[in-house]
């Protein structure tokens, strides 16, 4: 009887950290070009021309890639327009191929610059990445994550944005002070109109005020997270112009 | 579809309250032709399988057993549920014909998504022990989770399966 006890808490165990969370039901605008296959999501601007740096992201750990869609199509389709890929992850964890970006940087003809981006795990996973390859990525951008730490990026002489949430209880304040030995000069912004210069060797930190740690992506409520003052849309609508301002200043 | 899943479930659990035959350990590798309408090769995912196998007559065996795998949609857990028929058998070497119906859940978070699928193969199995034999199999395999199309332009694959596992003869000697 024990073993089989021992069994069902096991079963249960593992069903409980294997479930992905589901987006939000959302009606896929056909006016945007999102195609699918099964290595990314790739989002493409409307209009024939848009900018040739492209935006690579990595989704957060077991969080499924379509939750990011909403927000990613607000970036892509910004003033100038940018491509993004989002990333598909076996079982949806980024830590199961950390370097898959490396490949899929080289499989798109017109864009010369790649920009990696990731929410929690697939933030950190975004830092190896850029460890691995540090000539094939110009910026870094990290939604309530940082370098794992064995990573060391201080020497890249890339760009680095870091936004994380004031109410995050998953990726903490304390977390964010510790990596920022672990990333090119640490300068903390309160507000976007300081965001004026190149940010080249240089890693940027920004805290957005009353958000979560699931309001980065579209998929609801997560499980002990803190508890929101401020709404997805506002918190996802801060993310957006604090990325497009990280390409403004690099002129990308 | 929930019926049929819960079916699957409680034909599975009888079965392994009986005196079944053989018990497959496998681990199944998912090189893919196709997702939705569009073929184009890839991988799509790894999945750890346990399988009984119960003689009906001389040649055919229920198939029954518990699949987790990770596929292009996440994690999953499916009720195998088939038949196995012998082609051929010498000294130390068998192959078996198998037709395999799955039926799960996508383990998502609200809520977990119907999964369905079947897959049609050959296994082969070479004894190296008394009562064990490696086994190598392959063949094509179709799955859908119908309730991810709310979410994703692709809910369905075709994959050809290659399984890789140990065979562990449990019929007690005659």
């Amino acid at each position: 009887m024990k073993k089989t006890y021992f069994l069902s808490i096991l079963c249960y165990l593992f069903f409980q950290t294997s479930c992905s969370y589901l987006p939000e039901e959302i009606a896929i605008n056909e006016s945007i070009l999102i195609n699918e296959n099964r290595d990314y999501i790739e989002i493409t601007p409307e209009g024939e021309t848009y900018s040739e740096t492209a935006l690579l992201f990595y989704p957060g750990g077991l969080v499924d890639p379509h939750a990011y869609i909403e927000m990613l199509t607000q970036f892509a389709t910004n003033d100038e327009g940018h491509k993004v890929i989002i990333a598909k992850m076996p079982a949806n964890l980024a830590v199961l191929a950390a370097n898959k970006g490396a490949k899929l940087s080289e499989e798109f003809t017109g864009i010369n610059r790649w920009i990696v981006a990731g929410h929690s795990l697939g933030g950190a996973m975004a830092c190896t990445l850029v460890e691995n390859n540090p000539d094939t990525f110009d910026g870094l951008i990290l939604m309530a994550a940082y370098p794992a730490s064995s990573t060391d990026l201080t020497d890249w002489n890339g760009s680095v944005l870091s936004l994380f949430a004031s109410n995050d209880n998953f990726t903490t304040q304390e977390e964010i002070d510790d990596s920022k030995e672990r990333l090119p000069s640490p300068i903390e912004l309160n507000a976007i109109e300081d965001f004026t210069e190149s940010t080249q060797g240089e890693s940027i930190f920004h805290q957005i005020e009353g958000g979560i740690h699931s309001y980065f992506g579209s998929y609801g409520l997560q499980k002990d997270d803190g508890e929101p003052t401020i709404s997805q849309e506002a918190q996802q609508a801060e993310t957006t112009l604090w990325m497009q301002r990280f390409f403004e200043v690099n002129n990308w | 579809m929930k019926n049929i899943l819960i079916l699957s479930f409680f034909l599975t659990l009888f079965y392994w309250n009986t005196n079944a035959q053989k018990l497959h350990l496998e681990t199944h590798l998912f090189p893919s032709l196709a997702y939705q309408n569009t073929f184009e090769t890839g991988y799509n995912g790894t999945a750890f399988a346990i399988e009984y196998q119960k003689t009906l007559t001389s040649d055919w065996d229920l198939l029954t057993g518990l699949e987790y795998s990770f596929v292009g949609w996440g994690n999953q857990g499916l009720v195998e549920l088939g038949l196995s028929r012998n082609l051929m058998k010498k000294e130390k070497l068998s192959l078996n014909a198998e037709l395999t119906l799955l039926n799960g859940l996508a383990w998502f978070r609200p809520k977990s998504l119907y999964v369905w699928g079947g897959m049609v193969g050959v296994t082969l199995a070479w004894n190296v022990r008394k009562r064990s034999s490696l086994t190598l199999g392959t063949g094509i395999r179709y799955t859908q989770c119908p309730a991810y199309k709310d979410y994703s332009r692709i809910y369905s694959y075709l994959d050809i399966p290659i399984h890789i596992g140990w065979q562990i003869d449990l019929e007690k000697d005659e």
